[in-house]
Parts: structure tokens; sequence; C-alpha cells
């Protein structure tokens, strides 16, 4: 641990206080309220804390912590070093936000920070990709600004209640602002773009804690109001979109993180659906669900959180041991590191929401809740979250073959690299807490609720409503048995290895062997349509024609389904405009003044609709 | 939680489920002009495969060494979601039958795990095969247990059969059964009686596994298949409230839709596997319907 900087110092400080602070507020009776007594910019600034910002805490400080851990392990360029710690406290900031002020300083400092880690790279691509992420990310923010001013809360401090005008301009502008930020479909260009170019640790704060926070806006100010039918049945629809497509896209894409980052679409588009159910139950005047989504949104970000940050933290091991995170060059990794083998094995069933980690318990919840809504609904709405409920069903299954083909394709089957660079036993080890914490959650989801019940504001409850009670028993019964049967298996005398039978075959090399992509080609296939898998084959070297190829490449482009409908013409219809506007820029100084001219007589003009 | 009484129903329903794959060998065999196997010829199977000693594949990582013994205990409890023993017994509550689906996810990716570690190209096959039949499996059971939600208020096996009249009642048992023959690899999906590298996705997945592992493994698919039917006889078939006869009627009709299912598979060619996914895809429609129709019954709760 040589490469302890002071940044590195900072960062773990930030998160550890985080996950204090975190535990602090679960223990608190009330809610925790502070304001300072020095004037703020737009008044004093307020903080304000309860069991849905400790959720939030806990998540930002668990990653944080395991992210610091990474980068003290493997050292960080110093662009990212300086940024890390202010990255850290926006995203532990922004769920403590009393104000309006705190919160847009917060969330910018959480937005930008990663944007100029990526920025400043040296290499073009990721530039390009670090520009798409901010312009994104800036989109968001306006829109939050200009919502959160137009009907921001009626008090200041916020009590952590809805946004005053709950289905005007303002709301529509905040949940516009949160599906952009989540990556929800269709405003997902930038996250597959830029999750997987930043450093592994930042990576992981971005797709593990930074994809929570509009899930956290959604959670404050939407959703204790609602909202009007059809925007909710909107945001319903994009998430199950996005839940479904995510997942395909995740099967057809070919490098680990980037796998990893379109499962965040899709987990972001199984969220987006719950949100959008208890919004639009709540804009019916029916809040009887809204704790239930409440506890089971909280409880689905931390366990997406937790799982997709071990993850990405083992992707960056995997390219710090082979140069590379392209599936189809790597295998069998599990010989050379054992322990990140296990790791990455138990991420993935974690990420997948299988028992016995923290996703299992929220995708119950999560499912229960969506349930419970369809005998609130009318028949339209529910042939509608029904249809919705098909979408989260291939969600799910090739959801957790694309995490399969990820996981298995990169740790078994037979060695595929030549030169592993050997990693200690230290590579395990963020990935490794993480994953306890949320094996911790995951057989005990009664001890979260419970913290959730027992804080402050009552915004969160036992999901009661739902019935979802720990399935203990299974879980403590497939342990018994597990036990059983590898004792009675262990009793049959130690393993003796033989050539693979292979049905007759001589025993296989690695190249023909199923390589990670191999694995998901029925779906490929099946799927062709919406995936429009390409393939180029570029023959090098064939002396006689093409029939005797000795040397070739064989690229597989996987284009992105909404990409060229929605970013592109967006892209093609923003680009030249902003052009234009950056034209007024640089130009003579009369024409700048004069622009801020007009601004101000259209303030002094509008002033009074609306005091 | 769990009570003997719980315990004791799997036991029993583990033993038996051997009996299951007798049915349907002796069905098989009888439509085919044969004598068929005796009834204790699947134990005998079973205990000739225990006594070998455990050889596994050269190349096969650490993955591969535990997994036929946690893909059985798994399914095994899987078991307790259902109420075999009492109309209010089992375990998961409210959402058991969520709890299925997702247990019964992780024994998928643990089968996959296992197939794909022992690095033979028949290994990936299977693994590929299971997570795809298996994935696009998932929506019908979902959306199955969404039309059973809306008409009995819970995700799990209700305390009385669901009422015969509706059609919503059908449909969602059509896509159960549907997903019970995918699931026990059977056909259209699957033929269990061929190794052929064209056809086969259970066999593929334990082609390398051998001795006790296999063992494990064989008896795990018949307790798959045991789940399913009790599934399906639970949800249509009044059964008796008391343990002992209740456990007595759920086995002898298991083993009866076991030999009826072994009937009509008979009279049917196995299907490629993209036509398997098909009948998949409908499955999953089956069960939308289902809950559409709830709607327009205007039973839901």
């Amino acid at each position: 641990m040589s490469k302890v900087t002071p940044a590195v110092l900072c960062a773990s400080l930030v998160s550890i206080l985080s996950v204090f602070a975190g535990l602090a507020l679960f223990s608190r009776p009330v809610a925790f309220s502070w304001t300072s007594s020095w004037p703020g910019p737009l008044g004093p600034l307020h903080l304000l804390g309860d069991a849905l910002s400790a959720v939030m805490l806990l998540l930002v400080g668990l990653v944080g912590t395991a992210a610091a851990y990474d980068a003290a392990r493997h050292g960080q360029a110093p662009r990212v070093a300086v940024l890390l710690p202010f990255f850290l406290a926006g995203l532990a900031l922004v769920p403590l936000a009393g104000d309006t002020f705190t919160l847009i300083t917060a969330w910018e400092l959480m937005s930008v920070s990663p944007g100029l880690m990526i920025v400043l790279d040296e290499d073009a691509a990721r530039r390009r990709a670090g520009l798409l992420y901010l312009a994104y990310s800036q989109v968001s923010a306006i829109l939050l600004l200009a919502g959160t001013l137009l009907a921001g809360p009626g008090q200041t401090p916020w009590q952590g209640g809805a946004l005053a005008g709950g289905a005007g301009v303002g709301a529509t502008l905040v949940l516009f602002a949160a599906l952009v930020k989540a990556g929800v479909m269709p405003f997902h260009a930038w996250l597959p773009a830029a999750h997987p170019v930043a450093p592994a640790h930042v990576s992981a704060l971005m797709s593990g804690t930074m994809v929570a926070m509009p899930a956290y806006l959604v959670l404050r100010f939407l959703a204790p109001v609602g909202l009007p039918g059809p925007l909710a049945i909107t945001v319903i629809l994009l998430g199950g979109l996005s839940a479904a497509l995510g997942s395909l896209h995740a099967l057809h894409t070919r490098d680990l993180k980037r796998v990893l980052a379109m499962t965040t679409v899709a987990h972001m588009g199984t969220l987006f659906v719950l949100l959008g159910i208890g919004l639009l139950l709540a804009g019916r005047g029916d809040t009887t669900l809204t704790p239930a989504v409440t506890a089971a949104a909280s409880a689905y970000v931390l366990a997406h959180g937790l799982a997709k940050g071990a993850l990405f933290l083992v992707g960056g091991e995997v390219h710090h041991m082979t140069g590379t995170t392209d599936l189809d060059r790597l295998g069998g990794l599990v010989r050379k590191a054992p322990a990140l083998g296990t790791a990455a094995a138990l991420g993935g069933i974690a990420l997948a929401a299988l028992p016995p980690f923290a996703g299992f318990p929220a995708e119950l919840a999560t499912l229960a809740a969506v349930f419970a809504s369809l005998s609130r609904v009318g028949a339209t709405t529910g042939a509608i979250l029904l249809g919705v409920l098909v979408l989260l069903g291939v969600a799910a299954g090739a959801g957790l073959a694309a995490i399969a083909k990820a996981i298995l394709g990169v740790f078994h089957g037979p060695l595929r690299s030549t030169d592993v660079h050997p990693v200690g036993p230290g590579a395990a080890v963020a990935s490794g807490a993480l994953l306890v914490a949320s094996f911790a959650v995951g057989v005990l989801p009664g001890a979260l609720w419970h913290f959730l019940t027992g804080a402050s504001m009552g915004l969160l409850a036992l999901p009661t409503a739902v019935g979802v009670a720990a399935p203990f028993g299974v879980l403590a019964a497939a342990s018994a048995l597990i036990v059983l049967s590898a004792a009675a298996l262990a009793s049959r005398g130690a393993v003796r290895r033989a050539d693979p039978w292979n049905c007759g075959n001589p025993p296989p090399t690695a190249r023909q062997t199923y390589s990670a992509q191999g694995l998901v080609m029925p779906y490929r296939v099946l799927f062709a349509e919406i995936l429009r898998p390409g393939s180029d084959l570029r023959i090098q070297d064939a002396p006689v024609a093409q029939f005797a190829p000795r040397k070739g490449t064989f690229v597989d482009p996987a284009p992105e389904f909404l990409e060229p409908w929605v970013h592109r013409p967006l892209l093609g219809f923003v680009a030249p405009r902003i052009e234009a506007l950056r034209r007024l820029h640089r130009g003579p100084v009369q024409a700048y003044l004069l622009v801020a001219l007009l601004v101000l007589v259209a303030i002094l003009l509008l002033m009074p609709v609306f005091p | 939680m769990i009570g003997l009484v719980d315990a004791a129903a799997v036991v029993v329903f583990v033993a038996t489920a051997p009996l299951l794959v007798w049915a349907e060998r002796r069905v098989k065999a009888s439509m085919q002009m044969r004598r068929g196997p005796g009834v204790l010829q699947p134990y005998r199977d079973l205990r000739r495969l225990w006594s070998k000693s455990p050889v596994m594949p050269a190349q096969a990582t650490f993955a591969y060494r535990w997994m036929a013994a946690v893909s059985f205990g798994l399914v095994a409890a899987a078991l307790l979601t259902l109420p075999l023993a009492g109309p209010t017994r089992g375990s998961g509550g409210a959402v058991a039958l969520l709890v299925l689906a997702l247990v019964l996810a992780l024994h998928r990716f643990v089968l996959a795990a296992q197939a794909y570690a022992t690095g033979t190209p028949f290994g990936g096959l299977g693994s590929s095969r299971e997570l795809f039949l298996g994935g696009l499996g998932e929506p019908a059971l979902v959306l199955a247990v969404a039309a059973i939600f809306l008409k009995t208020g819970q995700a799990a096996v209700p305390a009385t059969t669901l009422p015969a009249v509706d059609p919503s009642t059908w449909l969602a048992l059509i896509a159960i059964l549907l997903l019970w023959i995918a699931e026990s690899a059977r056909i259209p999906f699957d033929n269990p009686a061929t190794h052929l590298e064209l056809t086969m996705v259970h066999e593929a997945l334990i082609l390398e596994s051998s001795g006790p592992m296999l063992a494990l493994y064989e008896w795990g698919a018949a307790v798959k298949q045991s789940i399913f039917a009790s599934l399906v006889i639970l949800l249509a078939v009044p059964l008796p409230t008391a343990t002992v006869p209740r456990v007595a009627a759920l086995l002898l009709g298991t083993i009866v839709l076991s030999a009826l299912l072994a009937f009509l598979e008979s009279g049917i060619a196995k299907v490629r596997l993209f036509r398997a996914s098909h009948i998949l895809i409908m499955a999953g429609l089956v069960g939308f319907l289902g809950g559409v129709v709830t709607y327009l019954e205007g039973g839901s709760v």
C-alpha cells in the first residue's frame, strides 16, 4: 500500500464519514435538520437527513471506501486523484441537501467531477465519451435547477416534502432530470459510453452510486404527491423498455465493463418501473402503496450499487491482469486468481438479484409492489402493467444470461490469455467487502427494514402492504441441504481427475470451447431484429484467393438500438444551434451586451408574473 | 417458519421424486410396445451411480467440484415454497412463488456455471441453451404468478384451488404446464432419451458428470419435475387438508400427471431450438392473456 496519497486519505475519510452518518441517521428517532448561521447566496444553507438519506449515505460510504481502497492499491492519475474526494463529497451531499442551492451545488459537484476525470484523459475516444457524459449530465442539471426553482418545496428548509406544484411544469422538469441522469432509455446514450472508460474505482462509483441519486430525487420530491396518469405511464413504459433492451444489449456487448454498464441501464429501467407505479398511484390519491414502493426502491438501489460496485472493481482487476476487457480475448482467469474469480461469481449472483444477496429481498419487494399495484388499477392500466411485467421477465432472463456470460466467459473455461500479470490476494478485498455487506442485507433484510421503519419521517414503512416476509426458511433449508449433500459427496472419497469424455473426442483446445459471446449466441439469433448484429470478417492473408485464409479479423459491432433514432437526430438538431450560440459568444462585444440587455429586460417584464 | 411437518414433507417428496421418472419411462415404453422398467429401476440407477468413485474433467475449474451438491440442495429447498403438507404450510409467505422463481433461477445459474466450468464444447453448449430456454421461460412464470396474484391477492399457492370456470385459471395453468415441460427438458424441448448434440439441453449440461455427482444431478432433475407437477396439481385439483391424505393425494396426482404428460409426449416430435423458444414466448403470452382476462372477469381483488 505504497500509494496512499493525501487524495486517497481524503476520499476514504469522506466515505467513512458517510457510513457513520448513514448509521447515525438510521438510529435517530426524528429527522436531522441543520441550518447555517451564516447567510448563503440564496439565504442560509440547510441540511436534512432521514432514513432515505441514510440508505443513500450508506451506499455512497460503502462503495466509496471500496473505491478508495482500490485507488490506493493501483494508484491513480493526478487528475483522478484530485477530483475523487470532490466526487465523493458531492455524492454524499446530494441526499443531505435541504435547500435548492445546496442541492444544485452538490449535484454539480457529483456530476462534473467524474466528467472532468474522463475529459482530461489523453485518449481521444475517451475524451469524446467524457464530453458526451458532460453534455447529458448538464442537461439533467439544468432541468433540475429549472424544476426546483419553478416548483420548489413550499417550506424552507424542505421537510422532505413534495414539490409545491406536484403536477406542474416544475415536477415534470425534475422527473426528466432524473430520467436523463439515470440513463433510462432513450436518454441512455452516454451511460454505456462513459461508465466503462473511467478508471475502475470511478466506474464503480458512477454505476453503483451516482445512478442512485436520480431515484433519490424522485422518492424525495415526486413520490409523496405523484404525477398525472399519462406522465407516470410514460415513466413506466420507458422503464420497461430500458429493462428489456438494456439486458438484450448487455447480451450482445463484447466488452466486460460495457456489459456491466448496459446492465445498469436495465436495472435503472426496472427501478423506474417501480418508481413510476408509485407516482401513478400517488397521483390518483392512493398513497397506500407509497411506503412499500419507497422501501423497495431504496432496497433496490442499495443492492444494485453494492453488486455493481463490486463487479466494476473486479473488471478493473481483470484489466490489470490482462490489459484488456474484451470478452472474446478472456477466459479461465480463475486459474490465476481464484479469490477474484470467486468474488466475480458471487458478484454475478448478487447482481442478478438471486439469493442470498441483497438483491433477493429487493427484487421480491419490487415485484410484490408491482403485483400489488395490479389490483389497484383498472383493466386498461392493468393490461399496460402486465405488458411491462413481460418486459421485466425478459429483462430478468436475459440479464441473468448476460451476467453469466461475462462472469463464466472471463473466469471459467480454458485459459485464453498467454500473458497474465499476477495479482496478489488483495485483488478481491474491495469487491469481497462489498459482497459481504450485500450478503448481510440479503440474509437479514428484516434488519434493514427495521432500521428503515425505526428511522424518522415515516416515509419508509415495513412493506406489510405487500406482505414481504424474509424468506429465511427457504434459505436456511437450502444451506442445510447443500451442506448435507456436499458432506455426502465428500464421503465418496477424493475426486480423481481425468480427461473429459467430450463425446469421445480428444481433449478440447481453448479455440474449440465456447467463448463468452458464444454462450449467448441463441439470444443474439432470436433477437436479431432488435440487436441487428453485424459481422465484419476481414481476411488479411489469403494466398489462394479467399478460400485458404491464414490470418484475418472478425469484428462484430453492437449498434445501440435507439441511438440512430433518438441520440443521433437530437445531436443533429442541437449541434448547429450550439455552434450559432458559440459564434455569439466569440463575436463582437456589442452583440454580447445586447443579449445581456435583452435578458435583463425579459426578467424585469416577467417579474410581475412570477413574484 | 418451517416446522417438522414441512421438513418431513420435503423428505417425502425428494424421496419419491424418482417415481415420476419411472412413471414417464413406463408409459413411454408401453407406447413403444416395450415392457418398461420396474418401479425400483430409477432408485437402482441412483444407487449404481452413487457407488462409483468420483471423477472430474482434468481442466474443470474449482466451480465444478461442489456444484452438484449446491444444485441439489437448491431444488430440494425450493419444495418448501409449496404448501405440500397443508393449505397454510410451506415457507415464503405471500411471495412464495416469487421465491420459487428466484431460487430456480439461481439453480439455473449454478447448472450453467458447472457445465461451462468443465471447459468442454459440450458443456458450453448445454450452458448456452440452458440460459437461453430458462431465460425465455422467465416471463411465462412471472405472468402466471401475476394472474394468480390478481385472482387471490397473493403471489403464492392459494389455500383453495383457483376457480375452474374462469378462463384465466386455464391460461395460467397452460403457461405453467408449458414451463414445466421446458424446465424438465422433455419433448418438444429436449429428448431425454438421446445424447445427440443437435438436440440435447439437459444432457449436455451434465455430460461430463459421472458417479455420485451425476446421481445428484439426476435426482435433482426429478425433484424439479416434482415441484412443477405439484404446483399444477395444487392450483387445479382440490386436495384434502389433513397432512397424510394430502401428501398421498398430491404424490398420486404428480405421478398420474407425469404419466399423462409422457403419453402426450409420445405422439409429438422434438422441435429445433429456435422453435422451442417460440413455444416459450407463446407461454409468456398465454400468461399475459391470463392476467388480462382476470380484469375482464371482474374477479380481481
